[in-house]
């Protein structure tokens, strides 16, 4: 290629730029050997780096998703006839079925207060909502930065969401930041299971729209249109939330569609949960035997105690940021 | 108007100029555009910035500076540090800007960034293959490497005029 309007190499001249260009080679391949994904100097670069551009990326990002929601929204109209029809004839079913369910709530009540066992939905029930402010939907990395932190009480490990589902994890925390690794990123690995025939696998991403669902025994019943929910089986998130559909690939593979990233995402919701800790051993407590070796029985105050009362069933709760509504 | 002889004030605007537009050039390159169940990515506009870098910038400052746009590139896309920032070297010793002894013409201008290109998506490519150890996704890697190419005439256009407008500014005071 001719290069006339370039001057020849003198070495003398344009020495010192080659050394510091050289410098900067090794530098980077360097950090790129060093600084792994687990590197602790990383991941507090990252945090510092995410607080920074967290409002700028949020001030940046609002024309971008108002034009997204306006595109999202003329495409909505255009089948919105047909879904009403579909929607309207869902709610006379879904009517039914919540009446049905009530009556089985109160049951479920009643069974608790009478076999005292204290249990809880494992759907989390407080949300904070947040508004994705990037979404890094790139050939290796796919990840979403949040505009809430530490500070608005995420924890690493929570489960992020949308209305049509689970979107990923946290898996760093600033103060005000918070970076998810979405579903669908090459290291994303959750155990979930059929809602119809309660068989597991793990979802595994890989930078595709379609993650894999990998570990699936033999007798395993899974089929293309199956619901899939996760499994809460790694004690990291919580059992029940929706991840999207099965589909079956032309090889013969199983796939599943993301309901929680088939949309732009602009608010999410990030479920409060604590992931079940890790059991540390401690000291049995001294009990007092009776004279046959047996513990004496609770007294009617303790039996109270330990029963579980409707007020002290937790609420559903909604948080927003710094007071925004979505 | 001279290429080489230009002040230092003028110098020192274009380097301002040239670091501003890569700041935000990679601000914009973490957000992603659906529009229509179409993903757009601008996350290779950056790259941009480099092959239409100021001859008068300064060597020396404007290889850190665009070290350091890598790296900031490298943060924002979650990605792992120095991929982006090594890419960025090695553009920046095939652009060589400051031997440019004349401006670029369009056509040459085109192709230098198309031979940038290619081997900035090889480079890419390998390292993220020995990092992640996997292939990238080819959509989301070539996808955002053809919009920066449809949008190389756009800011060849605008980097002209903005010199242009800059040089009689500079000439006049």
């Amino acid at each position: 290629m001719p290069r006339t309007s370039y001057s020849h190499f003198d070495g003398n001249e344009n020495g010192a730029v080659y050394w510091v260009l050289l410098v900067g080679i090794i530098i980077s391949i360097t950090l790129m050997a060093t600084q792994g994904r687990d590197a602790r100097l990383r991941q507090s670069v990252q945090v510092q780096s995410d607080a920074m551009v967290s409002p700028l990326a949020s001030l940046v990002s609002q024309p971008i998703r108002a034009t997204e929601e306006f595109f999202y929204s003329l495409s909505d109209r255009q089948r919105a006839f047909e879904e009403n029809k579909a929607l309207r004839a869902e709610l006379k079913d879904l009517r039914e079925k919540i009446v049905g369910y009530d009556v089985i709530e109160n049951k479920m009540q009643r069974y608790e207060q009478i076999l005292g066992v204290k249990t809880r939905t494992e759907v989390p029930l407080r949300k904070l909502v947040a508004r994705a402010v990037s979404d890094v939907k790139g050939p290796f990395v796919r990840a979403i930065l949040l505009n809430v932190g530490q500070k608005d009480g995420v924890q690493v490990g929570q489960a992020v969401m949308t209305a049509d589902g689970l979107v990923g994890h946290v898996i760093l925390v600033g103060s005000g930041s918070s970076r998810i690794l979405r579903l669908d990123d090459l290291n994303s690995r959750i155990p979930v299971m059929s809602e119809r025939s309660q068989a597991v696998a793990v979802l595994a991403g890989d930078n595709t729209d379609f993650p894999k669902l990998l570990f699936i025994d033999v007798g395993m019943d899974w089929q293309a249109g199956d619901l899939i929910m996760t499994s809460g089986d790694d004690g990291r998130l919580p059992r029940g939330l929706v991840v999207g559909k099965v589909v079956e690939t032309s090889a013969g593979d199983l796939r599943a569609e993301l309901t929680g990233l088939a949309k732009p995402l602009d608010w999410v919701w990030v479920a409060l949960f604590s992931p079940i800790e890790t059991p540390v051993a401690v000291d049995s407590p001294s009990v007092e035997l009776d004279e046959n070796g047996a513990e004496p029985p609770a007294t009617p105050l303790e039996q109270q105690q330990s029963l579980p009362s409707s007020s002290q069933v937790p609420a559903t709760e909604t948080t927003t940021s710094e007071g925004q509504t979505p | 108007m001279s290429f080489l002889g230009s002040r230092s004030s003028l110098r020192q605007g274009q380097f301002i100029q040239a670091v501003g537009a890569g700041l935000l050039l990679t601000l914009l390159g973490t957000l992603n555009i659906n529009v229509l169940n179409i993903n757009i990515s601008l996350s290779w506009l950056p790259l941009l910035v480099i092959a239409l870098w100021p001859h008068g910038a300064g060597p020396v400052r404007s290889v850190i500076a665009i070290f350091l746009l890598g790296l900031a590139q490298d943060w924002l896309h979650m990605g792992v540090p120095g991929q982006w920032a090594l890419v960025y070297m090695l553009c920046m010793i095939f652009y060589r800007p400051f031997e440019r002894v004349r401006p670029l013409k369009f056509g040459h201008a085109l192709r230098l960034w198309i031979g940038a290109l290619v081997m900035a998506i090889v480079v890419f490519t390998l390292t993220g293959r020995l990092i992640y150890k996997d292939w990238p996704f080819w959509q989301a890697l070539l996808q955002p490497a053809l919009l920066a190419t449809l949008a190389f005439p756009v800011f060849w256009f605008l980097r002209n005029r903005m010199q242009k407008w800059f040089s009689r500014r500079a000439e006049s005071l």
